[in-house]
C-alpha cells in the first residue's frame, strides 16, 4: 500500500462518515419513507 | 419501504455475516437463492409468490422447449408465442384489469359496457410483477434467437428470477452475464469490491432519505395549496425532477451496491440524465436497463428504424407509449410515454436538419440544449406524478405570470 492508496481510502472514508452523520441529522419523514417504485 | 425498513436491515446484517462464513461457493449459492426466497415471501406474502412461482416455472420449462425445437421452424414460433402470452397475460390480468376493462366498458356503453365495468376490478397485484414479467421476456427472446443457452439448472433459474437486491424493482437484469457470474456458485467477493458496494448502498440510503424524502415533504406542502402561481408551480417542477431521480436512482445504488457486496455485479441505471443536451441522450442515460430493454424487445422487434421515417416514428411511439403505460395502471403514464416518443421523433427530425446542424456548432448551444431539455423532462414529471385534469390545472396556472 502507498501513501496515495492510503490517503485515497481516507478520503473516501471521511466523505462515507459524512454522508453517514448527514442521513442521521437530515433524514426526511422517515415514517412517511417510501420508493416511488416499489408499488410495481 | 422495503430497504429501508428495520426488517430488511437486521434481515441484510444476519444474513452477510452467515455469508462470510459459508465454507464453499457453492454453499454460499444455496444459501443466498433460500435467503432471497425468505425476502420474497416476507414481503409479497403467498399470494404475491404463488403467480409468481407459476410463471417461472412454466417460463423454465418452455424455454428448453424453445430450445429443443428445429431451428426456423413453424413449430419454434409456435412455442414460443406461447411462452411470451404466459408473462405478459400475467402482467395484463394482475396489473391492467381494471384500467383495461372500465375504459373498454365506458368506450362501449349500454348492456356490454356495463357488464366489462362490472368485472373491472383489480387483482392484489403481486410484488415486482412488472419487473418479472420483462425479465420472463427477455429470457424467452434470446433463447428463442439464440443469444444464449437456456437455463438447465432449475436453482440458478431461481436466483435469477427472485435475487434479492433487485427483486423489486430491478435494475431489470439480463441472464447471460447474471448467470455467468455464478458458474461456480457464489465467490467471496474481494474485500475492495465489497467496501465499494458498503459505499454505494450508502449513498443510495443519503439520496434517498436526505435528498428524496425531503423534496417530497416540500411537494406535499406545495400541492396542499390551491393559490399557487407560476413561480411556486416552477419549484414543483423542479422539485419533482430532484425527487423522482434521486429517489430511483437511490434506489438503484442500494440495490447494485448490495449486489457488489455479495459478489454480483447488476447493470447500471443511471448516468447523470440530467446533463443530457437532448431527449434521445436523456433516454441513453434514464433507467438505462429498461431503456435498453423497451430498445431491444419492443422497438427493434416492431422494426426499429429499418423501414423508413413514417415507420420508424410510429414505432417510437408504440414503444414509449407501452414504456409509460408499464410504469403504472392510468392512462396519464401512457401520455407521459407518448410526449417522450413525439419529442425523441421532434429530436430525430431536428438533428438531421440544416438548421439543427448549425445550431449544434454554435459555442452556446450545448448550455441551451441541456436547460430546454431539463425544462422538457421536468414538465413530462407533471404528466408522470399527476391525473390529466390535474396536469391542466398546473399548466393553467403556469402561464399566468402573477
Amino acid at each position: 500500500m502507498t501513501p496515495g492508496d492510503f490517503w485515497k481510502g481516507f478520503g473516501i472514508g471521511v466523505v462515507l462518515f459524512a454522508l453517514f452523520l448527514a442521513i442521521l441529522l437530515f433524514s426526511g419523514d422517515l415514517s412517511a419513507s417510501k420508493f416511488i417504485y416499489v408499488d410495481f | 419501504m422495503i430497504f429501508n425498513t428495520s426488517w430488511f436491515l437486521l434481515f441484510f446484517l444476519l444474513f452477510y455475516f452467515f455469508l462470510w462464513l459459508m465454507p464453499t461457493a457453492k454453499i454460499r449459492f444455496f444459501y443466498a437463492l433460500a435467503c432471497s426466497a425468505v425476502f420474497h415471501y416476507h414481503f409479497a406474502g403467498p399470494a404475491g409468490v404463488k403467480p409468481i412461482i407459476v410463471m417461472a416455472v412454466i417460463t423454465f420449462l418452455l424455454a428448453l422447449w424453445i430450445a429443443r425445437c428445429p431451428a426456423g421452424g413453424p413449430r419454434k414460433k409456435w412455442v414460443y408465442g406461447l411462452a411470451l402470452l404466459v408473462p405478459v397475460s400475467g402482467l395484463l390480468f394482475y396489473k391492467y384489469r381494471a384500467l383495461l376493462l372500465g375504459s373498454l366498458g365506458s368506450l362501449v356503453g349500454g348492456g356490454a359496457g356495463n357488464w366489462l365495468s362490472a368485472h373491472a376490478i383489480q387483482p392484489a397485484m403481486p410484488l415486482a410483477i412488472s419487473f418479472f414479467t420483462f425479465e420472463f421476456v427477455h429470457y424467452l427472446t434470446d433463447v428463442y434467437h439464440g443469444h444464449g443457452e437456456p437455463v438447465r439448472n432449475p436453482f440458478k433459474f431461481g436466483i435469477f428470477c427472485i435475487f434479492f437486491p433487485s427483486i423489486v424493482s430491478g435494475p431489470i437484469k439480463r441472464f447471460q452475464p447474471f448467470l455467468a457470474q455464478l458458474e461456480e456458485g457464489l465467490r467471496r467477493p474481494p474485500l475492495e469490491k465489497a467496501l465499494l458496494g458498503l459505499a454505494q448502498v450508502l449513498l443510495g440510503f443519503f439520496k434517498k432519505l436526505v435528498i428524496a424524502d425531503n423534496a417530497t415533504m416540500t411537494i406535499h406542502l406545495l400541492e396542499k395549496r390551491t393559490d399557487l402561481t407560476s413561480g411556486p408551480i416552477c419549484l414543483l417542477m423542479a422539485l419533482l425532477s430532484i425527487r423522482i431521480l434521486f429517489d430511483f436512482s437511490g434506489y438503484s445504488d442500494i440495490a447494485i451496491g448490495l449486489g457488489k457486496m455479495i459478489g454480483l455485479d447488476l447493470p447500471r441505471n443511471f448516468n447523470f440524465p440530467y446533463i443530457s443536451r437532448n431527449i434521445t441522450e436523456f433516454w441513453r442515460r434514464w433507467h438505462m436497463s429498461l431503456s435498453s430493454w423497451i430498445r431491444d424487445y419492443i422497438y427493434i422487434p416492431m422494426g426499429g428504424n429499418r423501414y423508413g421515417t413514417a415507420r420508424k416514428f410510429m414505432n417510437l411511439m408504440v414503444t414509449m407509449f407501452v414504456c409509460g403505460l408499464w410504469h403504472g395502471a392510468s392512462w396519464h403514464f401512457g401520455v407521459w410515454g407518448v410526449y417522450h416518443g413525439v419529442a425523441l421523433a421532434g429530436h430525430n427530425l431536428w438533428e438531421r436538419s440544416g438548421l439543427g446542424q448549425k445550431w449544434a456548432s454554435l459555442p452556446f448551444s450545448r448550455w441551451v440544449d441541456v436547460a430546454v431539455t431539463n425544462v422538457f423532462v421536468a414538465y413530462g414529471w407533471f404528466l408522470f406524478f399527476y391525473p390529466l385534469d390535474q396536469v391542466a390545472k398546473f399548466t393553467g396556472r403556469l402561464f399566468l405570470f402573477h
